[in-house]
């Protein structure tokens, strides 16, 4: 028995396990999804040891790994190669009618939203927030949080977020822009509940 | 479908009433205003656009409380996404997985694998 191929050990992928946990929860909002995505994507690590640049960080790699197994998941899930616009459309139909035919306002879009009106920080802390905030965040279809997530919070450019969750640069920019809408729809929808 | 929310104040839709078409036809929209924002997020806006952003802000008092909305929007999806990274995975699951990583290389030991 070996615990140690190449400039790897066993030991130093079991200590990146919880990260690589964490990241996958966050992107997928499912426990067992995200530790089977784990296990897929160590089991690959390890097989392909040899490939893997001492100089560069290790957890780095590990995390590339991991993309491309969200990725895959989300593939065979949706039974399609690049998915459209279209397939969102239904996460997006909320923003119809938001405004008129001269582009005002049909709604306040401030009712209600006071607490975010305040300083970013001040919102970030705000529990009531985060609560409907996760909840609208998992509305959206499990690429868009995947495209959203890289954009937002692995601040990556549009191309290369796009690329992640295997769509063209142009439609990841309309994504994205609904979605910021449709969130901050959702989260003035559920505040004035 | 939409959760009861209220129609926008009286003094937006007497404003907008006169300044609305206008505001329009000169690109200058309330909705392309959102369109601009969350779009600055993601790209820099070529000048024409930044300019026609600037102008509506300076009019608009409605579509300025937006702006801040966003910006929170995206503070608050930062640290919702960075809780979620916290989470840990099942003891149990580390432990199995070290046992099958162990299993792996003793697999490709045996196969004469590139184990050293």
């Amino acid at each position: 028995m070996n615990s140690e191929k190449g400039p790897l050990l066993i030991d130093s992928l079991i200590e990146h396990a919880p990260a690589l946990y964490g990241f996958a929860y966050s992107r997928l909002k499912d426990h067992h999804l995200a530790q089977d995505l784990v296990q897929d994507a160590l089991v690959a690590a390890w097989k392909s040891a040899a490939s893997y640049q001492k100089d560069s960080p290790l957890l780095t790699w590990l995390t590339g790994i991991l993309r491309h197994k969200i990725l895959d998941h989300h593939r065979s899930a949706a039974r399609r190669p690049v998915a459209s616009i279209e397939e969102n459309e239904t996460c997006f139909q909320s923003l119809n009618g938001l405004y008129d035919h001269n582009g005002d306002w049909t709604i306040d879009p401030n009712h209600g939203m006071a607490s975010l009106s305040q300083s970013p920080a001040k919102a970030a802390q705000n529990s009531d927030l985060r609560k409907w905030i996760a909840f609208c965040l998992e509305k959206l279809p499990p690429r868009l949080h995947l495209l959203f997530a890289a954009r937002e919070v692995d601040e990556l450019p549009v191309a290369e977020a796009a690329k992640l969750a295997g769509l063209t640069e142009g439609s990841a920019a309309v994504m994205l822009t609904r979605a910021r809408q449709a969130l901050r729809l959702c989260l003035q929808e559920s505040l004035n509940r | 479908m939409r959760t009861k929310l209220p129609p926008a104040p009286d003094s937006y839709r007497r404003s907008h009433k006169l300044l609305g078409p206008g505001l329009n036809k000169l690109n200058l929209s309330c909705s392309h205003f959102s369109e601009l924002t969350v779009l600055s997020m993601d790209r820099k806006l070529t000048f024409g656009e930044r300019l026609s952003q600037i102008l509506h802000f300076c009019v608009c008092r409605m579509c300025r409380k937006v702006v801040k909305q966003m910006q929170s929007l995206r503070a608050l999806v930062r640290t919702s996404i960075a809780q979620d990274k916290l989470r840990q995975p099942d003891p149990e699951f580390l432990t199995g997985l070290r046992a099958k990583l162990k299993d792996i290389s003793s697999e490709t030991d045996s196969s004469g694998g590139p184990n050293r």
